[in-house]
């Protein structure tokens, strides 16, 4: 190893020191090593003299009272190490000379990873945060969607059923009125109204029989939300309980470990599990309470569509009412 | 010598050498080296530390060859860690040696 790698190498390990007092101790091995030269000795014999050059530099930072190995770690960092590799840019940020770079020089290593922890940090925390907002968004979506799924599928259903009675009613309608309108034939403008009469009341029945399909399907499903929401309540309720009673025992077995621990007995570590038991049972309680659902109050929403619905009755029965005339137009000419 | 020894009683050499005398590293080096053969390289981390404890204050002087020498001159809180690492040395090599002695005869 020549003089010039000798003093690099050391220049390297001694880092951690300002540039003054580098130069002062690279300035005294030069300077030996220039002098024991001419005294009949290689430059490499005299660096071979010194030892090791690990040794030599924890000598010498010793009398700084630094530690070598945190010295290795500021050397990774200033010079781009493998293990901390970001160190790299925020020291490649700071040679470029931004605005603050000049100040953020002077710190020590330790700041700057205490300054990257928090970083990494507040990263984590942001993303966590950022993560469960838009968990809450997709679940408040998908039960939306589901209700509005549900929903729909019952609206169909009734509709279905409605049309499907219609139709089966339609062939003893149809027979009937072929009587009546036989009956009718000879008989003047009053039988006419009273016939118009009947086929209101039957087209009235033929619907009765289609809504109340539609009210049935309406409550099995009203029924079978009641009962999840009555099972999903009283499991959390039974859950609840249970804990909070848990909860109680906890207390009161802290309330007896405190007044042992005033008396004067070894019991601290237990109070304090005891306590931090306390604190998670009773939030753990209060969490299953706030899982319980209470039936909210019909808000404006759900009058709309109910209103909708009514509309939508009243639309098929009135294009019911339409098609029925029709027919009968049809058979007064016949 | 035993390495442990050397690191023992070369702080002592050292203040000593620069109480009679400022003298500068290599200087210094070649002092130390006449009564205690050690590793040349370990003295200037030693004359640094000491230097930081404030038992040695320095200060530069122009030499006829080569750049400027860097004396080192001894100051008072110097002088009392010295008498001091005396008095214990002497101490210590009087209880040593006296122990020695004792267990010679005793063989004998």
């Amino acid at each position: 190893m020549t003089k010039t790698e000798f003093l690099e190498e050391l220049n390297q390990r001694l880092i951690v020191l300002t540039e003054e007092e580098r130069r002062d101790i690279l300035d005294e091995y030069e300077q030996h090593i220039d002098m024991k030269v001419p005294t009949g000795m290689t430059e490499e014999e005299v660096i071979a003299s010194f030892g090791r050059i690990s040794d030599l530099a924890a000598d010498i930072l010793e009398a700084y009272h630094v530690r070598p190995d945190f010295v290795n770690e500021e050397r990774d960092r200033k010079h781009g190490g493998r293990i901390f590799g970001f160190w790299k840019t925020k020291q490649e940020r700071m040679d470029r000379g931004e605005a603050a770079g000049a100040g953020e020089e002077e710190k020590s290593g330790l700041h700057i990873f205490w300054e990257e922890c928090g970083k990494l940090w507040e990263a984590v925390m942001r993303g966590c945060r950022k993560g469960w907002e838009g968990f809450e968004k997709a679940c408040g979506r998908a039960g939306r969607a589901c209700r509005r799924g549900f929903q729909r599928a019952g609206e169909l259903l009734e509709k279905w059923a409605g049309r499907l009675a219609a139709l089966c009613r339609k062939p003893f309608r149809k027979r009937e009125e072929e009587e009546t309108s036989l009956l009718s034939e000879p008989v003047g403008q009053a039988d006419e109204t009273r016939s118009r009469e009947q086929k209101q009341r039957r087209r009235k029945e033929g619907m009765g029989i289609g809504r109340a399909m539609g009210n049935l399907c309406r409550a099995v499903w009203k029924g079978c939300l009641w009962c999840l929401r009555w099972i999903w309540n009283l499991s959390w309720m039974g859950a609840g309980l249970m804990i909070g009673f848990v909860a109680c025992m906890v207390l009161y077995c802290m309330g007896v470990l405190t007044v042992l621990l005033v008396l004067g007995y070894p019991v601290t570590g237990v109070t304090i599990g005891c306590l931090g038991l306390t604190l998670c049972t009773v939030s753990v309680t209060a969490f299953c309470f706030t899982l319980v659902r209470i039936r909210k109050k019909p808000g404006s929403q759900k009058h709309g569509k109910k209103e909708r619905q009514e509309k939508e009755e009243q639309q098929e029965e009135a294009v019911d009412a339409a098609v029925s005339d029709r027919e009968e137009e049809e058979m007064i000419h016949a | 010598m035993n390495a442990q020894f050397k690191k023992g009683v070369l702080e002592l050499i050292v203040l000593e050498s620069v109480r009679v005398r400022d003298m500068y590293g290599y200087e210094l080096v070649e002092e130390v080296s006449k009564v205690v053969d050690v590793n040349e390289g370990t003295i200037y981390p030693l004359l640094k530390r000491m230097t930081n404890e404030h038992y040695f204050e320095t200060y530069l002087r122009e030499s006829t060859e080569g750049p400027p020498r860097k004396y080192y001159h001894i100051t008072a809180a110097g002088i009392l860690y010295r008498d001091n690492l005396e008095k214990e040395w002497n101490e210590f090599s009087r209880r040593v040696c006296s122990f020695l002695e004792e267990q010679k005869r005793g063989q004998r």
